[in-house]
């Protein structure tokens, strides 16, 4: 697979990240993360920031009943 | 017959995201009587596998297991891996199956990549693999220790999208790789199995699929929220068909799951026809084909066959597809989603195409995994914004290629990468291309599957080396580091890899795979052990020539067949090898030499093969069975109950000896009920009514017949627990005229009652206690119920092991024992242990208690 095009970081609400290309609209509740580049740059630059991969209303609902406990 | 309980799946229940350990535990409040869990003569009812795991479970959070912990599981399948599963769970954690079949090395690597601070297993199983673990818990060494927990489940709330496993998948870039599933996929895939095929009370599950494969979880959690139950079938029957027949005739298996390339072999079992308990068969794992479902459904036309399809990072499953039997030929469809999951197939721009084109499946909803451990950059690349869904939506990209049907079914065309799928094992040729370079002298390698003209899916890899590297060589290298599974059949020499344009290796262009081509000339079978041997490679590999230095591999062996090859040659020749000896030992003349070659073998090597673990240079064969006697007159001590008489002599009826269980059972029992149970347990179980006299200066025993069991009921209000047990705990034991144990029982009102059995510890032991319980168990159940006990029958009793004991301990014997261990222990030095307190003349039993205090903070919260 040829895979010259352009890509961005792009995240959801629930913080999960993945990649999708420049020039295409971006899905309904996916924003851009900021940064740009090829397939592998953006991939490893998702590597170095998404360290926590639990889905954010789980960890809003676990730092509540940690707090409530 | 029974008594009334309301009927029907717990799981039919469920509002919203289903938790199993949570439908688990409601099933165990409708059905806690039916048998949860059967393992060869070993079962289990829902109640006592939901105390235990409750109890295992408070174990884990004392540790420090909670919500996203990953524990890993390395046990045999047994009632104690079911328990342990469930108790993960209620704990809040996930599970991380390692699989025994793979190297050690390997095993270590997941445990340490999960950063799992706990492991599950036994005793004998510790091994190097668990050097980097924190906190081993061994299910049989500690079993004190847990079943004194509390039976009531932890405080713990489990979160629909927390963990509830990880899987490790072959993974490309030469690593394996943790897949994250989570309570709501896995739950609504299990709902499905239920629901969808209508399972209930009266289904047995065949638990077969080893648990190092995601699949496994469905088996064992399908029946357990619907009152059915899960049938254990044994080690290893997963690859071997006629274990697996068998366990299906023993356990009247309704429901059975398999890959295609074993459903091929298990219908040529001659007792695939018996099979007649079985009503549901669920395909997963490789495509399957008309022409198999035909010929299973020939022999068991009543049959249901399902066609499952699913990566495992969507929970198992995505599509299912019910199998028409009037498709007599060609690919069966994998069918359309699962309730809660949806699909689209895309094209390269990930734009959907029509009916009949062929694109990439990608999968949403709820059964999508979380990712993969530690590894978001991977993850990322392989879930995928929706551009079709409600928002924030992520698809995952399966990499395999599919089309629609103009049913609107799907059906499965092959893969868009190099992944390979051989026996329904998901193999990544770089992991192995990984492994392989690994090796100092290969310089180059390029693994490929491809079909051998028998039409079996294989392995072959191809290499270039700084010198000539023999298969022998390469296959034990890589059984050190990969699966075997992985591990290929057939290696290829190559000088030069074709390249494509880009510098890449071109698959395309390498050389065709002759498996005929290494093989030297052909040498009949010269001995009586060669000859047996070919036989049954001819029969196994269907092939009509066997020279004694054909390879087995290059004739069409694989890992799959290599399991039965050990089996059938087991059976012609008493002599089981290893996998691994067999794996390094590819031709007739070695097989033929490690099976009869040497007369005086290697005691040390055998005891090693010996399982029962029996002493130095004897065989199993040798011993004869232990027979039932009459009970005529007084018996012989065995050497174990001789020690415990000779100790009693010294204070007797000292409450040193006294051995406690302490149980949960029913409130919904009679105390009387408990009595005629105990009475019941008295009966069966000779060493509860065994005197010990002295007949002309010797110990003996005589059994006496069963009579009634004193049941002691306390109010567990008005008195203290504590003080009861104490108190019963000190009353000793005259073993000359019995009784050798006391029961009571505490009772109060809303709440279980407390079985106390206080025994002499020369009638019971830690492995007795078990078989004790369970007795109790299933006695109070089926005096309940109106039922004859669901028991084994005993074949033979203690004192019949006693005096098959003496008759086997000749002084002939003993010497030839004790020689060998002088001459295997001589020279050793002798260590000079010294004594740091002065000991009394006699000993006493009561000990000093010391006390001390850890702050708080050093105790996990």
């Amino acid at each position: 697979m040829s895979d010259d095009r352009g890509y961005q970081v792009v995240r959801n609400d629930e913080e999960q990240y993945s990649i999708w290309w420049t020039d295409r609209d971006l899905p309904a509740g996916w924003y851009a993360e900021g940064t740009e580049g090829t397939r592998d740059e953006c991939l490893a630059k998702i590597g170095e920031i998404w360290t926590d991969m639990r889905p954010l209303s789980l960890r809003l609902r676990m730092e509540a009943a940690g707090s409530a406990a | 017959m029974s008594t009334v309980l309301p009927t029907g799946p717990a799981v039919a229940g469920a509002v919203g995201p289903v938790v199993l350990p949570e439908v688990v535990s409601w099933q165990a409040a409708l059905t806690p009587y039916a048998t949860a869990v059967v393992s060869g003569d070993d079962r289990i009812d829902y109640a006592a596998l939901d105390l235990r795991a409750n109890q295992l479970a408070h174990h884990l959070v004392a540790l420090g297991v909670g919500p996203e912990s990953l524990v890993g599981i390395d046990l045999r399948r047994d009632v104690d891996l079911v328990v342990a599963l469930l108790a993960v769970w209620r704990a809040g954690g996930a599970y991380v199956p390692l699989d025994r079949a793979h190297p050690a090395d390997r095993r270590r690597w997941i445990l340490a990549d999960t950063g799992a601070s706990v492991l599950l297993t036994k005793a004998d199983r510790i091994d190097e693999s668990a050097a980097g673990v924190s906190h081993v818990v061994r299910l049989d060494a500690d079993r004190w220790a847990i079943a004194a927990r509390p039976g009531t489940p932890p405080d713990v709330a489990i979160d629909p999208t927390s963990p509830a496993y990880a899987i490790y998948t072959s993974g490309s870039t030469g690593r394996p790789k943790g897949v994250v599933v989570t309570h709501e996929g896995i739950g609504n895939r299990v709902a499905w199995a239920v629901l969808e095929h209508g399972l209930s009370a009266g289904d047995r599950v065949l638990q077969k699929t080893a648990l190092s494969f995601d699949a496994a979880c469905w088996e064992f959690f399908a029946p357990l929220v619907c009152g059915g139950t899960v049938v254990l079938a044994p080690d290893g029957a997963e690859r071997d068909p006629a274990a697996m027949v068998a366990a299906i005739r023993a356990h009247d298996v309704t429901v059975l799951q398999g890959v295609p390339s074993v459903f091929s072999l298990l219908v040529e079992e001659p007792d695939w026809v018996r099979c007649a308990s079985l009503r549901l068969v669920f395909s997963a794992g490789e495509p399957l084909f008309g022409e198999l479902c035909q010929r299973m459904l020939t022999a068991a036309p009543g049959v249901r066959i399902w066609n499952t399809y699913g990566p495992t990072e969507c929970s198992i499953d995505v599509t299912a597809h019910p199998v028409d039997p009037a498709q007599l030929t060609g690919p069966v469809p994998i069918g359309r989603p699962l309730p809660n999951l949806r699909v689209q197939v895309l094209d390269e721009d990930r734009l959907p195409v029509p009916i009949g084109v062929v694109g990439e499946l990608y999968v949403g909803g709820v059964g999508l995994g979380r990712g993969y451990l530690g590894r978001s950059d991977l993850t990322a690349e392989r879930f995928v914004p929706d551009e079709f869904g409600a928002g924030g939506d992520r698809l995952y990209r399966t990499g395999d290629q599919v089309r629609w049907r103009p049913d609107h079914t799907l059906e499965f065309v092959g893969r868009v990468d190099n992944q390979l799928k051989i026996n329904g094992v998901r193999i990544e040729p770089a992991e192995i291309e990984a492994a392989l370079a690994a090796h100092p002298d290969v310089r180059g390698v390029a693994v490929v599957g491809f079909a051998d003209p028998a039409g079996r899916k294989r392995l072959a890899a191809y290499l270039s080396g700084r010198r000539h590297l023999t298969a022998v060589e390469l296959r034990d290298f890589l059984t050190d580091r990969l699966p075997e599974a992985l591990v290929p059949a057939v290696f290829v020499p190559v000088d030069e890899f074709p390249l494509t344009p880009s510098g890449k290796v071109d698959r395309s262009a390498l050389p065709p795979i002759e498996t005929t081509v290494e093989a030297p000339g052909y040498v009949a079978p010269r001995t009586e052990a060669e000859r047996t041997v070919a036989a049954v490679w001819q029969d196994l590999l269907g092939v009509e020539r066997v020279g004694v230095h054909d390879d087995f591999f290059q004739l069409g062996g694989s890992s799959l067949v290599t399991i039965r090859l050990g089996g059938r040659l087991a059976a012609a020749s008493g002599v089981k090898l290893p996998l691994r000896d067999l794996l390094a030992a590819p031709t007739v003349a070695d097989q033929a030499r490690l099976l009869f070659g040497d007369p005086a073998r290697d005691p040390a090597r055998d005891q090693a093969n010996d399982q029962a673990g029996e002493t130095a240079g004897e065989t199993a064969a040798e011993y004869p069975p232990v027979a039932r006697l009459p009970r005529t007159g007084a018996l012989p001590l065995s050497y174990a109950q001789r020690r415990l008489w000779l100790l009693d002599q010294f204070s007797p009826g000292s409450h040193e000896w006294v051995v406690p269980l302490l149980f949960r059972l029913p409130a919904t029992l009679t105390p009387d009920t408990v009595r005629r149970a105990l009475t019941m347990l008295e009966e069966r179980h000779e060493p509860l009514r065994t005197r010990y006299l002295v007949e002309n200066g010797e110990p003996r025993q005589r059994v006496v017949p069963p009579g009634w069991v004193e049941l002691p009921v306390h109010d567990g209000r008005a008195e203290s627990l504590t003080a009861l047990v104490a108190a019963q705990m000190r009353q000793g034991f005259d073993l000359a005229s019995g009784p050798l144990w006391r029961a009571s029982l505490v009772t109060g009102p809303g709440r279980d009652h407390l079985l106390l059995l206080t025994l002499h510890h020369i009638a019971s032991d830690a492995a007795t206690s078990v078989v004790l319980e369970r007795d109790v168990r299933e006695l109070c159940a089926a005096l309940a119920e109106g039922r004859p006990a669901d028991l084994p029958e005993l074949t033979a009793q203690y004192a019949d092991y006693a005096t098959w004991q003496h008759e086997r301990l000749t002084p002939d014997a003993v010497e030839r024992e004790l020689g060998f261990w002088r001459e295997a222990l001589a020279g050793l030095p002798e260590l000079e242990l010294p004594l740091d307190r002065p000991r009394p003349p006699s000993a006493t039993p009561p000990a000093p208690t010391c006390r001390s205090r850890y702050p708080p903070r050093w105790s996990p919260r």
